[in-house]
């Protein structure tokens, strides 16, 4: 058995979960905010698009985004122009990708989160005189600790076991874009069995112990449903 | 420094059309019954709502003018409001709670003595009880150096002996701050022990006519209105709004 045939994609899918996490709980967070505090025009269509690569097969959205980010699309070319390189099979264009993909799993939790909260106490905050910024800092961020744990669990995970768009995007480099379950895919593929199964087994692992970790966040929420 | 508000708003049963004016040093009740737009009052006045038409001034600064498209933001306003539900920061300690926009934490220590929560400072709001619950509501807004302080029905959800003790508190400190009140209530009593001056209003007016015959209602009886055994006295406004109404 190679060992970095294991280490490299689970290092890079590692990266990848944590790279997207970072970036999606503050976009995620800045669009629950927008959606749950201001009002927003055509509110169903946004929602709709935010929710959207829950129900997209991943190379529908892994399609439209090679399209975009390919050297004739909106945002290859303009990161062409920026930075002189291209985005398609590279680290940065998979982070990019999955940060489409994993958008709902992060701002439905955050968006949850913040509902919650009494909004008596946003204006009370307002009234003693805290801008919307500061409010949001030093109300909204610590009376949503558990859906922003949520949420990163949840990015993170999802992550964790792309395929389908980080194929599309990334294809397959090894060292740069050939993440966990593409390097599982690869090894049934060539019989490698026994990398599949270490793979498969490290991934299960992770992943149960971080839902473990979301669904005791959430047992408090139900506590109160005992007879 | 005096408020003026001159505030007009359609709500979805009436519209809400009232003038008040409140002094430095004085406090104003707005009283009438659930429904009649006191909280809204308050809401605009707190820049939580906005008015279709009004202007609203603090001494020489215009908070609103909707003529000139005036709109001070709510955290400009330099205000506090008690909430009629507390509004606590459930991550907060009381302590904490009282000095979250305090300019001066002695000061907030100083107010929870004086209202008795100095021993709760390392509690969470929601282990404390509606009346501590209420102090620290009031510490909080007096701590934060307010120019105008609003009460939304402050004592509505307390038991008849600590609100007795609480409207107490709030009168002997109505004559060391030297801003203007304005204080909202069902509760006529309630109006009357506090307010300097007493705003009726239902279905979004000034009710003077009301107030009139109120007033003249209950010096005939010689009533006192901050004891609590007089129930026949929200009778007395109760009939003769009908009588108004009529």
């Amino acid at each position: 058995m190679d060992t970095g045939s294991i280490l490299d994609p689970l290092w890079i899918s590692f990266k990848l979960a944590a790279a997207t996490t970072v970036v999606l709980l503050a976009a995620g967070a800045f669009l629950a905010y927008l959606l749950v505090y201001r009002k927003v025009p055509a509110r169903p269509v946004v929602e709709s698009l935010i929710s959207l690569p829950i129900v997209l097969p991943p190379t529908v959205l892994g399609f439209y985004l090679l399209i975009l980010m390919g050297p004739k699309g909106a945002l290859g070319r303009s990161w062409e122009g920026l930075f002189g390189s291209s985005l398609l099979f590279t680290f940065t264009g998979i982070v990019i990708a999955s940060v489409f993909h994993s958008l709902p799993f992060a701002v439905q939790p955050l968006k949850a989160s913040f509902a919650r909260i009494d909004r008596r106490i946003l204006e009370n905050a307002h009234v003693l005189g805290l801008s919307p910024f500061k409010a949001f800092f030093r109300v909204v961020v610590p009376n949503s600790v558990a859906g922003f744990a949520a949420a990163a669990i949840l990015v993170f995970l999802h992550t964790m076991g792309e395929f389908g768009v980080i194929l599309m995007v990334g294809g397959s480099v090894p060292g740069k874009t050939k993440v966990a379950s593409i390097a599982i895919f690869e090894a049934v593929e060539s019989l490698r069995y026994r990398d599949a199964w270490v793979l498969s087994l490290v991934l299960a692992l992770a992943s149960f112990s971080f839902l473990l970790v979301v669904n005791a966040l959430n047992k408090g929420e139900y506590d109160g449903l005992k007879g | 420094m005096a408020l003026r508000a001159e505030i007009r708003k359609k709500l979805n049963h009436f519209t809400l059309d009232v003038s008040l004016a409140c002094a430095g040093g004085k406090i104003l009740s707005v009283v009438g019954p659930s429904g009649s737009g006191k909280t809204t009052i308050l809401r605009i006045i707190a820049g939580l709502d906005a008015p279709d038409e009004g202007i609203i001034t603090c001494g020489e600064r215009v908070w609103v003018n909707s003529r000139a498209g005036t709109f001070l933001p709510t955290q400009k306003r330099r205000l506090a409001m008690v909430f009629q539900d507390f509004a606590l920061f459930p991550h907060l300690s009381v302590f904490k709670n009282v000095c979250f926009a305090a300019r001066d934490r002695s000061l907030a220590e100083e107010l929870m003595k004086r209202f008795g929560i100095w021993h709760l400072k390392d509690t969470r709001p929601q282990s404390i009880s509606g009346g501590e619950r209420q102090r620290t509501a009031i510490c909080q807004a007096l701590a934060s150096g307010p120019e105008v302080l609003l009460m939304d029905e402050p004592f509505s959800a307390l038991d008849p002996i600590t609100r007795r003790k609480l409207r107490m508190a709030v009168a002997e400190m109505k004559g060391e701050l030297d801003i203007p009140i304005i204080h909202v209530t069902h509760d006529i009593r309630e109006a009357l022990f506090l307010g300097d001056e007493i705003v009726p209003v239902v279905s979004g007016k000034v009710f003077h006519k009301w107030l009139l015959q109120f007033m003249l209602t209950t010096r005939g009886a010689g009533m006192c209105p901050d004891r609590e055994d007089q129930g026949d006295v929200e009778l007395e406004i109760y009939d003769t709004r009908k009588e108004w109404k009529r």
